[in-house]
C-alpha cells in the first residue's frame, strides 16, 4: 500500500466509526422491530416500518408542520434579510456597528433562544405579552392557532442575520458597472432591483436558501424548550416526532424509518433547488 | 455656441485633487476625444459629466442647461463603458430597450427603436441572445446599441475599445466613426490610445495631472505640440529629446550639433529640443536643409515592413530615426550614418515651464 493511502487510513477509520457505522446501523434498525424495551426480541420487519410511518397520522402531521415551518421561516428570513442587506449597504455611517449588532442573535445557542422567548412571550408573566396587554392587545402566543407561527418568528429572529450576512457579501461582490449603466439608463430603485440586482444575486440567494432550509428541517430546540410539540400536536415537528418515538417510546425501528423518510424529503428539496440554479445558469 | 461646457470643474477624493478647475467648451455634433496618460483625470471628467459622481466644484452645462446637480437620468446622456456593463440576465433586446422601458415608452415603440438601432449596428441576429453568449466585439456593439437607441443629447464613451483585440479595435473604430457621421451626435470619447484619438477626433483634448495640457485638431496636436508633455505623449515611436541652449533667437545648440529652428527664444535660455523620429533625415542629395549634418552610430535596426526604426548613438545620446524601406541599403548596424534636420522639424520647449518657444 502506498504511503499516501496509509496516511489517510486514520481518517477513514474515524469517519467509519462515527459516521458510516451509525448510518448503516440505523438503516438496519429501520428494517427491524427494534425496541429499547425488548432488545432480546428483535424481529425482521422489512419495509413495514416505512409503510406504517407513511400512513401514520402523527407522522403526516409532523411532516406537514415541518414543511409549513420551513417554508414560512425561510421565506420570511429571505425577504427580511434581503431588505435589511440593501438598507444596511446604503447606510453611510454606523454600518459596521449595525452589522455586528444584527449578527448577535446568531451567536446564541438555539436552546437558550427557545427558553428566552418562552419567558418573553409567556401568557402570564411574559414581558412582551404584558406590555402588549397594556395597550389592549392580548395575544396567546403559544395557543393552538399561533404556536407554530410564534416558533417561526423565533427562528426568523435568530436566523435572518445569516441571510443578511450572505446577501451583504453577495451585494458587495457584484460588479458596479451594470448599476452605473442602469443609472445612466434612468432606471429607478425598483426597476434596478427587479431587473439588475435580483438576477445577479440569484446564485447567492439559492445557496442561502439551501443552507437555511436544510437547517430549518432539523428544528428541534425551540419546540423542545417551549411547547414540547403542543398544544396538542400543533407544533410537533418531524425532529421532535422522531425524538419522541425513539427516546420517549423507545420504538427505535419506527423512529429510524421516519428519519430516513425525512432524508428523502430533504434530498428532493435540495435537488429541486440545485436544479433551479442550474437551469438558471443555462439561461444566462 | 458651445453645446456642452465645463466651467472650473474640479474633483477631489479627500485631499487628493484629481481635477483642478477644468474649463472646456464642446460644440454641437463634434467628436471630442479626451486623451491622456492613466490617472490624468479624463475618465473622472466623463463620470462627472454623466452624473455618476458629484462634482467638488464648478459647473456643467448641456445644451444651455445647468445639469451640475442633476441625476444621470435627467441629463439626457448615454454612456458606453469600458467593460460594456451589459445586464447579464437580460437578452440583447431587453438590454437595449431597458433605458426606454425605464422612461415608460410603450413596448411596441421600444421594439421598433431597438430593431432600428440593431439594424444600424448589424446585430439583428443577436437580439434574442444573452450577453454571456456574445464575443467581446458583439458585446461592445450591444453596449453602443443601448446608448444610441435613446437618441440622447450627448454620447459618452469611456475607453470602449480597450478590452478588444487589436484587429477588432481598428474595425470598431471605423464603425463608431461612421455611426457618428450618420447620427451627428455630440460625442465625448475617453481613451489613452493616441492612435484612436488621432483617427477619430474632430478635436483632441490632452489632459495631464487634472488639467488640460492642449486642445486642438489632431494636426495641431501632432505638428504643433504646445508643451513638452504633449510632444512626448503623441507620436509613435516617441519624440527624441535633447537638452539644449538658445544661442540666439531661432538658433539652438545641442550635444549633437547646432541647429536653426522656426521660433524665437532668448539667448542663454535652457531648453529641451524635440525631434520626431520621422523628421531625422539621412543626409544625402535631395535631403538638403539649412542645418548641418551630424553623424551617429547605428546600434540596432527594427524592421517594421515598409519602414524601419534605427537606434542611433549620436555623441553619447540615444536617438530614434524612422527610414523608409528604400533607404535600408544605406545603413547597417555598427556603421555610422549622417543625419540632418529641417528647421521646422525642431520643437523647442522651455526647460523649466515645458512650454513651446
Amino acid at each position: 500500500m502506498p504511503l499516501k493511502h496509509k496516511l489517510v487510513l486514520p481518517l477513514v477509520a474515524v469517519l467509519s466509526a462515527v459516521m458510516l457505522y451509525p448510518l448503516a446501523f440505523s438503516a438496519w434498525i429501520s428494517l427491524h422491530d427494534y425496541r429499547l424495551t425488548r432488545l432480546d426480541d428483535v424481529q425482521w420487519r422489512g419495509l413495514e416500518n416505512y409503510g406504517f410511518m407513511l400512513t401514520e397520522p402523527a407522522f403526516q402531521n409532523a411532516m406537514k408542520n415541518t414543511l409549513a415551518f420551513v417554508f414560512g421561516a425561510v421565506s420570511l428570513e429571505l425577504t427580511i434579510g434581503l431588505a435589511l442587506a440593501i438598507l444596511v449597504r446604503k447606510m453611510l455611517r454606523f454600518q459596521n456597528f449595525v452589522r455586528s449588532i444584527l449578527l448577535a442573535p446568531m451567536f446564541i445557542t438555539p436552546i437558550a433562544v427557545g427558553l428566552m422567548f418562552r419567558f418573553l412571550l409567556n401568557s402570564q408573566m411574559g414581558v412582551i405579552t404584558y406590555y402588549l396587554g397594556k395597550i389592549g392587545i392580548t395575544i396567546d402566543w403559544f395557543g393552538t392557532e399561533l404556536a407554530l407561527f410564534s416558533i417561526i418568528l423565533i427562528d426568523v429572529w435568530q436566523w435572518t442575520p445569516f441571510m443578511l450576512l450572505m446577501f451583504l457579501a453577495g451585494l458587495e461582490a457584484l460588479p458596479k458597472a451594470p448599476f452605473e449603466a442602469a443609472r445612466v439608463d434612468g432606471a429607478g430603485g425598483w426597476l434596478t432591483f427587479r431587473h439588475v440586482t435580483l438576477p445577479m444575486l440569484r446564485p447567492v440567494i439559492v445557496v442561502a436558501l439551501i443552507i437555511r432550509a436544510l437547517d430549518a428541517f432539523k428544528v428541534f430546540e425551540y419546540v423542545f424548550a417551549i411547547t414540547r410539540g403542543g398544544p396538542g400536536d400543533a407544533t410537533e415537528t418531524i425532529m421532535y416526532f422522531i425524538y419522541k418515538t425513539g427516546f420517549r417510546f423507545f420504538r427505535m425501528g419506527e423512529a429510524a424509518a421516519a428519519a430516513f423518510l425525512l432524508v428523502v424529503v430533504t434530498m428532493i428539496l435540495v435537488i429541486a433547488l440545485v436544479w433551479a440554479t442550474k437551469s438558471n445558469e443555462e439561461l444566462r | 455656441m458651445s453645446y456642452v461646457s465645463l466651467e472650473g470643474l474640479s474633483k477631489s477624493y479627500g485631499s487628493f485633487e484629481i481635477l483642478r478647475g477644468l474649463d472646456l467648451e464642446i460644440a454641437h455634433h463634434q467628436f471630442t476625444v479626451l486623451l491622456g496618460p492613466s490617472g490624468c483625470g479624463k475618465s473622472t471628467t466623463l463620470r462627472l459629466l454623466a452624473g455618476l459622481e458629484p462634482v467638488s466644484g464648478g459647473k456643467i452645462y448641456i445644451d444651455g442647461r445647468d445639469v451640475t446637480t442633476l441625476e444621470p437620468r435627467e441629463r439626457d446622456i448615454s454612456m458606453v463603458f469600458q467593460n460594456y456593463a451589459l445586464y447579464p440576465s437580460m437578452t440583447v433586446e431587453q438590454n437595449m430597450g431597458f433605458g426606454l422601458k425605464a422612461r415608460k415608452v410603450p413596448p411596441a415603440e421600444i421594439r421598433r427603436k431597438v430593431l432600428e438601432a440593431a439594424e444600424l449596428l448589424g446585430i439583428t441576429q443577436l437580439l434574442a441572445r444573452r450577453p454571456r453568449e456574445l464575443s467581446g466585439g458583439q458585446q461592445q456593439r450591444v453596449a453602443i446599441g443601448r446608448a444610441i437607441v435613446r437618441r440622447p443629447k450627448v454620447f459618452l464613451f469611456d475607453e470602449p475599445l480597450s478590452n478588444l483585440d487589436a484587429k477588432l479595435r481598428v474595425e470598431m473604430r471605423a464603425e463608431i466613426l461612421q455611426l457618428h457621421r450618420r447620427l451627428k451626435a455630440t460625442t465625448i470619447y475617453v481613451t489613452h490610445d493616441q492612435e484612436e484619438a488621432m483617427t477619430m477626433a474632430d478635436r483632441i483634448v490632452i489632459m495631464n495631472a487634472g488639467e488640460i495640457e492642449q486642445e486642438g485638431t489632431p494636426e495641431d496636436i501632432f505638428f504643433r505640440p504646445q508643451s513638452r508633455m504633449v510632444a512626448g505623449f503623441i507620436g509613435s515611436p516617441g519624440m527624441n529629446f535633447l537638452p539644449g541652449r538658445i544661442e540666439a533667437p531661432g538658433r539652438v545648440s545641442t550635444p549633437v550639433g547646432r541647429f536653426e529652428f522656426t521660433g524665437g527664444g532668448a539667448a542663454g535660455q535652457e531648453v529641451e529640443v524635440g525631434v520626431r523620429p520621422d523628421d531625422l533625415l539621412l543626409a544625402r542629395a535631395g535631403n538638403e536643409t539649412p542645418n548641418g549634418a551630424f553623424s551617429g552610430e547605428i546600434t540596432l535596426i527594427e524592421l517594421l515592413g515598409p519602414r524601419a526604426i534605427l537606434h542611433v548613438d549620436a555623441n553619447g545620446r540615444k536617438l530614434l530615426a524612422v527610414i523608409s524601406h528604400g533607404e535600408m541599403s544605406e545603413v547597417s548596424v555598427g556603421k555610422s550614418a549622417t543625419f540632418t534636420l529641417r528647421p521646422d522639424a525642431l520643437h523647442v520647449f522651455d526647460q523649466e515651464s515645458g512650454r513651446r518657444i
